[in-house]
């Protein structure tokens, strides 16, 4: 059989195959066609392979789940990998059975998932999006390698509406989901990244303890048995030969006459030598130089559904009970709009009974932590809330707005108490980011003042 | 006890003031001859000497030290050992107390199969240490303690053991006299026991340490024979050091060192304030083994490797000779003549063994008993030291029959077997090489 269209206004061409409708799309204008979402698949037809990749991405960039999910083939041109991955295959004379029965079998799954769910921010969005792709084409999800990917990889499905600056978070998302059990998965790869721009791509090199040069040369050395002389290599040389430099005796065969019981580095800049050269690493795309303990690794890997990431694809957040900001929250801390919520709620308390009541603020310079990624900013957050808490008492309210901002509510503690408390938190928390990364204590502010009726 | 008292101790008595002093020396010639010129007279006459100059010492003493803050010299301070790293912290907080700070620290870890490597490296990333090296193959003392030497930058190498501790001035004392005499190669610490209240085996030691290290060493030094820098504490100049090659394979390298650097023309000290506090073995198991091994070095080092010191010849001093030759007949030659001497009781007094042996004890003991008089007048820690005198009496025991069966027992091997070079204290490959080339 020959690939037939059926004779339609341009815009609406489709091919009909044993009872399925695919609409036939040539440019990514015609996607905004409704007629479209009535179709059962997509078949792409372009000889250009940019025109192939957009209208791949703006079907699986939408927001409407009935084209994001929508099988879509490829017709005529042969793609690279990552690009295959965001359709569902080529199309052929040849293929069109098994086309028309995959077409069938996601469309089947898509029946089933729940295409109104809520979502209430990019995190529920990609991870929906991701579950529901998982679902509808009962395969992992996989990675693919990516050298223009900030962190060398790319999850083409979600990356088609994100651009690849943005893989760290869909990474971040997507292992949170299987933390959760969500989602399972096999980890095919660890990935390193900058502390300041968060790229994967880091040169490794060793330095010298003492001028951290990168200009080493390593050397054995060499323990002359006969009288206890150990030195470098190149003490002993003499032209081919190993000549003691102590007693003048030739070294004739290792493990007889002498052996090589360590290593050593001599610096080419400094001329010091040492046993140690500790790797520090440079990141290729921002140039910052950084020591191994700055680097944060994350992982890299196929991700499925578990029975817990099915009922999420088909019954959405709101029938889960999932709530990922919730999750997010720094233990000890309750979220910002029901901090927001307490605080009036306070206000109204004060105006009532005229009791004390204070309210206090931590407030760091953004611009002053600029350089550091989103991990080490939620490492920052996670650790300000770990000092903090201990201080405040039970009936005291600590919430997070984003790393830099941080709230408290003090409803039984006298003015003298909160002075101390105050004091106390600023003493420690310069202390937690002058002795950590480096920076001065203006940059770090507590405030304290009465809640007003 | 009656019977001791109404008939032995009369009899015991009556029999030597009859037999009069010609038989009295005749029976007892070892004693008066050896034992009580070198440890009685000798001991005291040198106290005395040492006494009478003591305020020109002070002088010279004072001179050396301003000296040495003035040009404040930097010094590497290196410890090589293996399986060492439980002392390390210990060594470096012990370290961190010190008068003199112009140093580094250099920790060789010479192949250890425990933490050690771990420690060192914690200790180095720390600060604590300022180079720490380790050896994936154990090489020996000598080789690990050549190794760390090639990392120094001092002008003064300190050797120290990793299970040591000091007095907060002993680096400075060990150092002073390298600025008092610019022919002083080589210093050696007081190395004096720790652990004395751990067992009765630790604390005849403690006693033997304070009279032939503390006093012994002293007498030595004056005499200018002093020939034996402890391994645990001494202190080098770095040219003299490296001029002779380093350290060469033991057992006893730290007196085959002290000799090397005697020949090579330079004089060794000893410095009694310079103390350091060292772990003596608590059981007498330990203590045979480490006595036999010390035992086999003088045999190995001061009778064959350095033979050619009694020789003449065109590098003959008659210092290192004595130093050499009072070591080797204090020890080898008269542990030969007490065998003799004891022959000669058996043959000619076998009768009057049952007085000779206790008067051999009742001297032994008012001996030791003098003995430590000198070396409590030359100590710093006297009243510390005073609970060690109830002891005195086994020192008889400990010095005239144990040590001298070991020293017999060490020097029998050696000589007939040449053992030391079966000691498990160095690796197979260098003892193999070592025993090759004779050394």
């Amino acid at each position: 059989m020959v690939l037939k269209s059926i004779s339609r206004p341009a815009h609406q061409q489709h091919f009909e195959y044993e009872g399925l409708y695919f609409a036939q799309v040539n440019r990514a204008s015609q996607l905004s066609d409704p007629f479209i979402l009535d179709k059962d698949g997509i078949f792409v037809e372009s000889s250009r392979s940019e025109e192939v990749q957009q209208i791949l991405k703006q079907v699986r960039g939408s927001d409407n789940p009935l084209l994001y999910l929508k099988p879509v083939f490829v017709k005529s041109i042969k793609l690279p990998a990552h690009l295959v991955a965001l359709s569902d295959g080529a199309v052929n004379d040849e293929n069109l059975r098994r086309v028309a029965k995959k077409t069938i079998g996601i469309n089947q799954q898509i029946a089933l998932v729940d295409r109104q769910a809520r979502k209430s921010d990019f995190k529920e969005e990609t991870l929906l999006k991701a579950v529901q792709f998982i679902f509808t084409r009962r395969q992992p999800l996989k990675p693919f390698r990516n050298r223009k990917a900030m962190c060398g990889y790319l999850f083409p499905f979600l990356n088609a509406y994100l651009p690849a600056s943005e893989n760290l978070r869909i990474i971040d998302i997507l292992e949170k989901a299987r933390k959760e059990e969500l989602l399972s998965g096999k980890i095919l790869d660890k990935i390193n990244l900058c502390q300041a721009c968060d790229s994967a791509f880091l040169n490794f090199r060793e330095t010298c303890t003492k001028c951290h040069s990168i200009d080493l040369v390593t050397e054995d050395l060499i323990h002359h048995f006969r009288c206890a002389y150990v030195g470098p290599a190149s003490d002993f040389k003499q032209g081919d030969d190993l000549v003691c430099p102590k007693c003048d005796k030739s070294l004739r065969h290792i493990g007889i006459d002498y052996d090589k019981p360590s290593e050593i580095f001599n610096c080419q800049t400094c001329n010091h030598q040492s046993q140690e050269a500790p790797m520090k690493a440079a990141c290729a795309d921002c140039g910052n130089e950084m020591e191994l303990s700055y680097i944060s690794s994350k992982n890299i890997g196929t991700y499925q559904l578990t029975a817990q990431g099915e009922k999420l694809a088909t019954q959405g957040f709101k029938n889960n009970g999932i709530d990922l900001n919730e999750r997010s929250l720094p233990v000890g801390t309750i979220g910002w709009e029901f901090f927001r919520i307490m605080h009036q709620q306070e206000k109204e308390r004060v105006r009532m009974t005229g009791h004390l009541s204070l309210v206090g603020v931590i407030q760091l310079d953004t611009g002053q932590f600029e350089f550091l990624g989103a991990d080490s900013k939620e490492k920052l957050r996670q650790e300000i809330v770990r000092i903090v808490r201990p201080y405040l008492r039970s009936v005291d309210v600590l919430s997070s707005k984003n790393f830099s901002t941080y709230a408290f509510l003090l409803p039984e503690t006298t003015v003298p108490e909160a002075r101390q408390l105050q004091e106390t938190l600023a003493f420690n928390l310069q202390k937690l980011i002058g002795h950590n990364l480096a920076i001065g204590s203006k940059a770090m502010q507590v405030k304290l003042s009465k809640i007003n009726a | 006890m009656r019977p001791v008292l109404e008939y032995i101790l009369p009899e015991y008595i009556n029999y030597w003031f009859e037999v009069g002093i010609g038989k009295f020396i005749r029976v007892f010639w070892y004693f008066v001859i050896f034992e009580f010129t070198r440890y009685i007279i000798l001991d005291y006459l040198v106290a005395g000497w040492f006494r009478l100059k003591k305020k020109k010492r002070a002088e010279r003493w004072e001179t050396a030290r301003r000296a040495l803050w003035n040009e404040h010299p930097f010094i590497s301070i290196i410890v090589p050992g293996k399986n060492e790293g439980a002392h390390l912290y210990k060594l470096v907080k012990s370290l961190a107390e010190q008068t003199y700070q112009n140093f580094e620290l250099i920790i060789v870890d010479d192949g250890s199969d425990d933490d050690t490597p771990i420690i060192g490296r914690n200790l180095a990333q720390k600060g604590l240490i300022d180079v720490f090296i380790r050896n994936e193959m154990r090489g020996g003392k000598a080789s690990a303690a050549n190794l760390a030497l090639r990392f120094t930058k001092g002008k003064i190498i300190v050797h120290l053991d990793a299970d040591c501790s000091f007095d907060r001035d002993a680096i400075e004392n060990v150092i002073i006299p390298f600025y008092q005499d610019e022919r002083i190669g080589a210093v050696g610490g007081n190395v004096k026991v720790r652990n004395y209240r751990d067992s009765l085996c630790a604390k005849l030691q403690a006693i033997e340490y304070l009279k032939t290290i503390s006093v012994g060493r002293i007498l030595t030094t004056q005499l200018g024979i002093y020939k034996i820098i402890s391994g645990a504490f001494g202190a080098f100049r770095s040219d003299v050091i490296e001029s002779i090659g380093g350290w060469d394979i033991g057992p006893g390298l730290d007196g085959d060192i002290t000799v090397k650097i005697r020949k090579s023309g330079f004089k060794t000290v000893f410095e009694p304030s310079a103390v350091c506090l060292t772990n003596a073995p608590s059981k007498f198991k330990v203590l045979t083994k480490q006595r036999l091994r010390w035992d086999k070095s003088i045999i190995r080092f001061r009778v064959r490797k350095h033979k050619d010191v009694y020789l003449p010849n065109a590098n003959f001093n008659w210092s290192n000779f004595f130093a050499l030759f009072e070591n080797v007949f204090y020890n080898v030659i008269l542990d030969i003549t007490w065998w003799l001497y004891i022959i000669d009781m058996c043959i000619h007094f076998n009768s009057s063994l049952k007085f000779i042996i206790p008067m051999n004890l009742t001297l032994y003991t008012v001996v030791g008993f003098v003995q430590m008089t000198s070396a409590y007048i030359f100590s710093e820690r006297r009243k510390e030291e005073l609970c060690l005198w109830p002891y005195l009496p086994l020192m008889s025991f400990y010095t005239g029959m144990y040590l001298r069966f070991v020293r017999t027992r060490a020097y029998y091997q050696e000589f007939v077997f040449r053992k030391s070079y079966d000691d498990p204290w160095n690796p197979v490959k260098s003892s193999i090489q070592a025993k090759l080339n004779g050394f």
